[in-house]
């Protein structure tokens, strides 16, 4: 089974887009190896191969009629950081 | 008091719903502080409701099935003009603009939302220790955990806080809690209840789901969130063709899962499970013991699955439109994700997260993330098989009874071995309820899982009902006055 080394948490993170402290890094890496310890169960498993996108039930299309409204409330309000009605935003270039 | 008897006593006239509203607030208001069932009780609001059903009563015009009856939501469902946290620090501030499909029923029956109730961070945990906000403490032990992640609302409900409550359902996260506080907690068919307005966890295996304290409230609450017309994809009201009049119990045959009373399930636990068999059998059922070996892979196949599904689920939170802000000086996007993301969420969510992102990742992909979905493939073909033969299948809902707080929090792996017994359930997609049944020899109560076949969730309930109708239910309704 592949050992998860610091270097594989730290290439999560990033790829989770989630900055970890140096504690949070080394608590993970033992953590990690634990749970996928017990995981290698199934890895080890001869299972036919499933489509990827094998699910429960299948996904219906939901339509509705596209109907033009003005909705009234106000949604500037739940914006974290905004400037009037506008969302203000880390600056891009 | 049983939502069955305050909705039929309201429609009446003979009680009032402030009257009834006044009570449980009081109730709340001197439970609150030793358990922590909810994150946000709307007082004001519920008492101002009360009002409008007892005015509707007057006017002669019936408020519903659930007339005045008070509700408790958990805290992952959008309840507008409330606060929709899922408990977490990333939702800080965040509002819902609208009701959830379930809520909007239950308002339409006349119910009242009194509050959101606490759960583990985006329902992903099994004791609500994993809550932004501290921990839910049961109400029959104060030093034990209520069970995950519908903590909040099995306390809530377990305590007579509320009569009845919703939570969520991806494994094991109502029924759970249900078993350790000793009260119902129904696990619908995948599909059959609205997940629109739930925050998505992990949308191919989450329901909704309710607590209450007897069949007959769980029957009644149901059969008012069931059969969705809402925006979701998975919606399958059109295979249901409608309650199947279940048949009662004699000559039933039922199916005790082999697996889940053997090695570490507790011995209380297990007796529990042979006891329920007993009383089944009292009843007239044929119970034989089955065995699905491959049950074993239940659990890794939905901790990776469930993971997967959360990594990119929980990539909405960015700190930008909503919720908690992310830092405005960050040199560039990636920063500032990063930096909101990180303090915002709790470890088991960065865990989740990180776990999905690694069974997704390149090299990694074939070996856990398809596995898992051959596994759920396989788990689900090899349940509904043994449904072919057997009408119900059971075994405890968890291999012990409520652990003290703090006792699996810094061992993740011994937290995820609560879901045992659960899990196999929500690979399925078939319906389950809990049903409380005994206590252990340190007073905590034990829930035992009743199973069937999809659709079959009236029965499963009905089975209940007749089994509580012998006596051999035992309840926790009775839970020890507030000290």
């Amino acid at each position: 089974m592949p050992k998860v080394t610091e270097d594989v948490v730290k290439r999560v993170a990033f790829l989770s887009r989630i900055s970890l402290k140096d504690d949070e890094v080394s608590t993970f890496v033992s953590q990690f190896n634990s749970i996928l310890d017990y995981f290698s169960i199934i890895a080890s498993q001869d299972l036919p191969s499933p489509s990827p996108t094998d699910r429960l039930v299948d996904i219906r299309n939901v339509f509705r009629d596209d109907v033009v409204y003005v909705h009234d409330d106000d949604l500037s309000v739940i914006f974290p950081n905004k400037e009037g009605r506008y969302i203000k935003a880390p600056k891009i270039v | 008091m049983e939502a069955f008897s305050i909705a039929d006593k309201v429609r009446r006239g003979e009680l009032s719903a402030q009257e009834v509203m006044g009570k449980y607030i009081d109730l709340i208001s001197r439970w609150e502080p030793k358990i922590h069932a909810f994150l946000y009780v709307d007082e004001k609001g519920a008492l101002e409701r009360a009002r409008q059903i007892d005015d509707l009563v007057k006017k002669g015009i019936d408020p519903g099935r659930l007339a005045g009856v008070p509700i408790a939501v958990k805290d992952n469902i959008a309840v507008k003009g409330m606060p929709l946290t899922c408990a977490s620090k990333i939702l800080s501030g965040y509002v819902s603009p609208y009701d959830a499909t379930v809520v909007s029923k239950l308002r339409q029956a006349g119910s009242i939302i009194v509050g959101k109730t606490n759960l583990d961070e985006f329902a992903m945990g099994s004791s609500t220790e994993y809550s932004a906000f501290g921990p839910t403490r049961n109400p029959w032990d104060l030093e034990r955990v209520p069970g995950g992640s519908s903590g909040g609302s099995g306390a809530a409900v377990a305590s007579g806080e509320v009569p009845i409550a919703l939570g969520s359902d991806t494994g094991g996260s109502v029924r759970c809690p249900a078993s350790f506080t000793g009260v119902y907690g129904f696990k619908p068919t995948y599909g059959l209840v609205s997940r629109y307005g739930l925050v998505a966890f992990s949308n191919s295996i989450e329901v909704i789901g309710g607590f209450s304290t007897t069949a007959k409230d769980m029957e009644l609450l149901f059969s008012v969130i069931r059969n969705s017309d809402a925006p979701d994809p998975m919606d399958q009201t059109s295979v249901f063709s409608g309650p199947t009049s279940f048949p009662g119990l004699r000559g039933m045959r039922v199916g005790l899962l082999k697996e889940t009373v053997g090695e570490g399930a507790e011995p209380e636990v297990v007796k529990a499970t042979y006891a329920f068999a007993e009383a089944l059998r009292e009843a007239g059922a044929l119970v034989d013991e089955v065995s699905i070996p491959d049950l074993s892979l239940a659990l890794p196949a939905y901790y990776l699955l469930t993971s997967a599904e959360a990594s990119s689920n929980l990539a909405r939170y960015d700190g930008i439109r909503y919720g908690m802000p992310c830092p405005l000086d960050a040199k560039d996007w990636n920063e500032a994700y990063s930096k909101v993301r990180g303090e915002g969420f709790g470890p088991e969510v960065k865990r989740r997260i990180m776990m999905g992102s690694f069974a997704l990742s390149s090299g990694y992909y074939d070996a856990y993330y398809l596995k898992a979905v051959a596994a759920r493939s396989k788990i689900r073909q090899e349940m509904l098989k043994v449904l072919n033969d057997f009408q119900f299948l059971i075994g405890p809902t968890n291999p012990t009874t409520a652990p003290k707080l703090g006792e699996r929090i810094t061992d993740p792996l011994s937290m995820y071995l609560l879901d045992l017994d659960t899990v196999p359930v929500n690979l399925a997609g078939i319906p389950a309820l809990s049903i409380p049944f005994g206590k252990s020899s340190s007073g905590m109560p034990i829930g035992v899982q009743l199973m069937s076949s999809p659709l079959r969730d009236d029965w499963v309930i009905k089975a209940a009902e007749e089994l509580e109708a012998m006596g051999r239910v035992e309840m926790a309704s009775k839970v020890a006055t507030v000290e």
